[in-house]
């Protein structure tokens, strides 16, 4: 019941303040506009997760991928955009769903800017990790039956995650929504966006097969 | 210790959202330097004390921003001179600055707010709402720190049987995936301990009830009170007052009613509350040092 | 009263042909402390969790078992997780949460205590176990043994009629284990609480438990007293080695008499029956060749800011050797044997390896065919889905190793026991045909009979040649396999002695065979050295 209220309220609160945004006051700041949207849009995919029925060990597997992935964009924080985090993410929905993968791109995000720093950009990447995770869990069969369709899923990944950023730094930049600096914007991180997609691929094919193995033993010796 | 860390969490929430609420619906050049003021201030009283403030960076961001913004943007009626057969306007400057002050500043009140939301006060907020969510964060916290000691166990004993050493580049990336495939395995297998040692004491029981150490005092209410009040009221002025600020075609700034100066007094209080409450606590010690 | 009665049990894996527990029957009466034993993969665990509902495997079941009158599957679930509480072996992976008051309370959360209440419960528990001063930390800045505390805290909490504990000291040193045993005997002296406890470690259990059960292949060889278990256990028994020392030498010299049990009814039992003509045994012939590690002056700390915890160490291991560094946990023993290993460099001093200065060695040369370390985590050690894969990875010469390992060879490593984990992980360092062997806590969590076998392989290397440093605990494993042994404390190695003087001027770092002969014998430091004094002495006329 109380889920029910909340996530109704969500829905109706959301319009609401957007509205109030943008009759009360002249200004238009897009980029808080868009920013209250992502972490509504946030709570309401957290909420649904909660809906769903989870045993402890699926809890911990989901926990130790964020902390895999976590301590993945650690080690790797001295290549920019050279991360396994996003592999991680779509393995781990391939084996246990679209909203432990979401909870896991989301988690990452949150954590791991405790360390690399927190600011507005947050719930974009929450958002961004989150959706990569959330779709490869609806792609899931398909995933796993081909790895060059979870490689050519990673390359896509990349290149989303990339330009839902590049969404947040052009208004964040300017402060409007403009579709000429958004694509000034795409076109400066193009190597950003290659490097996502190409760090993608190798870190899928080095990882699918010997962390598929493992999930699927865990899955086999204890019935998770 | 300053006196903000050890408010309740929730009314720590509620501050750093009702202080970033104002700037975000109105351009205008005196919140703005509020937010930013009040911003820094909050900065300086709540990071430690050898902790770097990271100054230039705000610099360079707050420079980037204000510069960008007249090359895409070329409205305006002062025109200083042209690059690329685009005019570059005075209005397109000024609205990149005060943009710039709004950007920057927001980005030093989060800066502030992860400095005091810790992972403990987080979960407490989101313990009540989102449950499983929470349970996934505070066993992420507690793995973090035992999967680093882990993976330099493993490091270790790798290296010693001389299958990993990190003479070269190719041998580091391989000796780095070793590891982190060992360091999976094991998390994975010993998982199941975890897990069951959560359901031993009960996990997936219905009615669960977080639990926390933050307690409700007199004072958090007291602050609470106070900074939804300013809030509230300078939200309301700022709407009543019309405030608003216009730069293209040209600029022009609000004009200042007693509603709008009202607006200004109490967003302003509202900004510098963290570093009033500092000032107080550091008065009171003197105090109390001094009477020792 | 009968807290728990266990009828007829029996259970079968899915995947097994045999059974894990066999015709299982056996009563606990509320308030005993009952210690249950048996060789590793006796059905000690899978006992222990059919007892706990939440952990029952699942298999082919029949039998019964009854809690305070109930059958365990009718039990409520508030009461089943909350009456009957579980503490693990590893201390380190049951904790859920990353704060030590979180993880006392997270028993009554689950349980929907309210706010007031899980304070009272958890301030008052931590007070009980002393946890007061760490309450407030990260579980992340505990050492072993208080992370076992914790645990045991936390389950504590919930009022637990019924304690269930499964190995719990056997990852913790032998210090942190005699605290924790104690603590244990405390909740059921002042609480009666009911406690069923497994463990390969009896020396400590057995003077406190009520009740010993012995299991045999999934069946009950023996349930009464631990005095009369241990006096009707036959010679051969495989558990004999896990029997404390006095009932050891009892045994050994063929006496059918109800055994002695502590120190002190040891002491009496060899001083009244048995002569000392004889005092000592002839000294051991060790040979030693050239040296092979040795430290000189040697300084290292973690970070510049942070104490030495190697301080002025000296240190000088020959060829052909068995060194056993003991001392405390944490004082700094695995840093020394990192050191040695080339994992870790000393700030300054010497340290030389075959002769050659340690950094000269490039890029794993250090590691072929020279110096190879077994860490104290075993699991670190394995890569692969086999054990076969695994030890390719070295060597595909498994003949030249000194034990079979062709049983363990198409597992996976982790679905093998502890003792076995330890085997295969020693057969991959062994391939590397190491001269120098690092070994770091080569006992811990092992039973009786894998110590056994370590100890007659560490011996046929010698015979081989292969120098031996290991830093260890275990003062009985040190006595039974070391050519010398060295205290090590306050970062630097404090006495170098062979192991009968070392033991017998020790007080307290010494075996229970050295506390209760001294002063009666001299030199005997191993159950075997006093039972062959007492037999070559003879039995006092009565």
């Amino acid at each position: 019941m109380r889920k029910k209220l909340s996530i109704a309220l969500l829905l109706i609160s959301v319009p609401i303040i957007v509205l109030l945004g943008f009759t009360v006051f002249a200004d238009k700041s897009y980029a808080y506009l868009s920013l209250i949207i992502v972490v509504f849009a946030l709570a309401a995919l957290f909420l649904s997760f909660e809906k769903k029925e989870n045993s402890a060990r699926q809890l911990i597997v989901i926990a130790i991928m964020c902390v895999l992935s976590i301590v993945g964009r650690l080690v790797f924080a001295v290549i920019p955009a050279f991360k396994p985090v996003t592999a991680i993410i779509i393995l781990l929905s391939m084996y246990f769903g679209g909203e432990a993968g979401f909870i896991c791109g989301a988690m990452t995000a949150l954590i791991s800017n405790f360390y690399f720093g927190q600011g507005p950009w947050t719930p974009y990447q929450m958002l961004a990790w989150g959706l990569v995770g959330l779709f490869a869990g609806l792609l899931a069969p398909l995933l796993r039956r081909n790895l060059i369709i979870t490689c050519v899923y990673g390359a896509l990944a990349g290149v989303i995650f990339s330009l839902i950023m590049d969404i947040n730094t052009a208004m964040w930049y300017t402060n409007v929504f403009d579709f000429g600096v958004y694509a000034t914007k795409i076109a400066s991180s193009l190597p950003f966006t290659i490097t996502y997609a190409v760090s993608n691929v190798i870190f899928l094919l080095l990882l699918a097969k010997p962390i598929g193995k493992k999930i699927e033993r865990l899955k086999i010796k204890y019935g998770i | 210790m300053t006196d903000i860390k050890r408010l309740h969490p929730s009314a720590l929430m509620l501050y750093f959202i009702t202080v970033i609420l104002l700037p975000m619906f109105v351009l205008d050049p005196v919140i703005l330097a509020f937010s930013l003021a009040g911003s820094v201030l909050c900065l300086i009283c709540v990071k430690k004390s050898g902790e770097k403030s990271g100054i230039w960076l705000y610099i360079i961001l707050f420079f980037g921003i204000t510069l960008i913004n007249p090359l895409i943007s070329h409205h305006g009626e002062t025109e200083l001179f042209f690059i690329n057969n685009k005019p570059v306007t005075l209005e397109a400057i000024i609205y990149g600055a005060v943009s710039a002050i709004m950007i920057v500043g927001i980005i030093i009140w989060f800066r502030s707010f992860s400095l005091v939301m810790t992972g403990e006060k987080l979960l407490y907020l989101t313990g009540s709402v989102l449950p499983k969510s929470s349970l996934i964060l505070c066993t992420a916290l507690r793995y973090i720190p035992l999967f680093k000691q882990q993976s330099a166990k493993i490091r270790n004993a790798q290296k010693a049987m001389g299958l990993y050493s990190a003479d070269n580049i190719t041998d580091k990336l391989k000796g780095s995936a070793r590891v982190f495939s060992i360091l999976t395995t094991w998390s994975l297998e010993n998982s199941i301990d975890t897990a069951d040692s959560m359901k031993a004491r009960g996990y997936g029981l219905k009615h669960r009830k977080p639990f926390s150490l933050f307690k409700y005092h007199v004072s958090d209410v007291v602050f609470t009170v106070i900074a939804a009040m300013l809030a509230a009221g300078a939200i309301t002025f700022a709407a009543v007052g019309g405030l608003s600020m216009e730069f293209y075609p040209n600029i022009v700034l609000p004009t200042a009613s007693p509603l709008i100066i009202l607006c200004y007094v109490f967003y302003g209080a509202l900004a510098l509350l963290p570093a009033l409450l500092e000032l107080k606590e550091r008065i009171k010690w003197k105090y109390l040092t001094s009477a020792i | 009263m009968e807290i728990l009665d266990v009828r007829n049990l029996t259970f079968k894996y899915p995947n097994s042909d045999r059974n894990a527990l066999s015709d299982v029957s056996f009563k606990v009466n509320a308030g005993d402390f009952v210690v249950l034993f048996g060789e590793t993969g006796c059905g000690k665990t899978t006992l222990l969790r059919m007892l706990k509902r939440e952990l029952s495997p699942a298999g082919e079941k029949s039998g019964s078992v009854t809690f305070c009158g109930t059958e365990l599957s009718e039990l409520d679930a508030r009461t089943s997780a909350g009456e009957i509480g579980f503490v693990m072996q590893k201390p380190e992976t049951q904790i859920v949460t990353d704060k030590v008051w979180h993880e006392l309370a997270f028993g009554l959360e689950s349980a929907g205590v309210s706010k007031s209440a899980v304070n009272r419960r958890i301030s008052e528990m931590a007070s009980y176990f002393g946890i007061g001063n760490w309450f407030l930390r990260d579980v992340s800045e505990l050492s072993g043994g208080q992370k076992q505390l914790l645990n045991l805290a936390s389950v504590m909490v919930t009022q637990p009629k019924l304690l269930l504990l499964d190995e719990p000291t056997s990852q913790l040193d032998p210090i942190a284990a005699s605290e924790f045993i104690a603590t244990l005997a405390k909740l059921n002296r002042e609480l009666s609480l009911t406690i069923i406890i497994s463990e390969h470690r009896l020396e400590d259990l057995f003077l406190v438990a009520d009740k010993a059960i012995q299991l045999k292949d999934g069946r009950i060889a023996a349930y009464d007293t631990p005095r009369a278990v241990a006096s009707r256990m036959a010679n051969d028994d495989p558990m004999e080695a896990a029997m404390p020392s006095a009932v050891r030498i009892c045994k050994a010299l063929g006496d059918d008499s109800e055994p002695p049990l502590t120190v002190k009814e040891g002491r009496a039992f060899i001083e009244s029956g048995y002569g000392n003509a004889t005092r000592s045994l002839p000294p051991v012939e060790r040979v030693s060749g050239e040296e092979i590690l040795r430290f000189s002056r040697v300084f290292f700390r973690y970070a510049r800011e942070l104490p030495d915890v190697l301080n002025d160490m000296d240190l000088s291991v020959r060829k052909g050797e068995i060194f056993c560094i003991l001392g405390d946990n944490a004082s700094g023993k695995t840093t020394a044997l990192s050191v040695a290993a080339g994992l870790l460099k000393a700030y300054s001093g010497k340290v030389e390896v075959f002769g050659k200065k340690i950094s000269a060695y490039k890029g794993g040369e250090l590691y072929k065919n020279g110096v190879a370390m077994l860490p104290q985590d075993v699991q670190t050690v394995f890569l692969r889905d086999t054990v076969k894969d695994d030890l390719s990875e070295i060597s595909d010469d498994f003949s030249s190793l000194p034990f079979d390992v062709s049983p363990y060879l198409e597992k996976h490593p982790y679905d093998l026991s502890g003792g076995e984990q330890q085997l295969c992980a020693l057969a991959k360092i062994l391939l590397l045909k190491p001269r120098l062997l690092l070994l770091d806590e080569p006992t811990k969590g092992i039973d009786a009979a894998a110590k056994r076998r370590i100890i007659k392989i560490l011996r046929d290397l010698k015979e081989n040649g292969v120098t031996i440093l290991l830093v260890t605990h275990d003062v009985e494993f040190a006595a039974a396999c070391a050519d010398r042994c060295a205290l090590f404390f306050n970062g630097s190695v404090a006495a170098v002695e062979d192991p009968e003087t070392f033991f017998s001027e020790n007080n307290f770092y010494t075996t229970a065979a050295s506390r209760m002969s001294r002063g009666y014998y001299d030199r005997a430091v191993t159950v075997e050295n006093v039972v062959k004094l007492c037999a070559e002495n003879g039995r006092k006329p009565q």
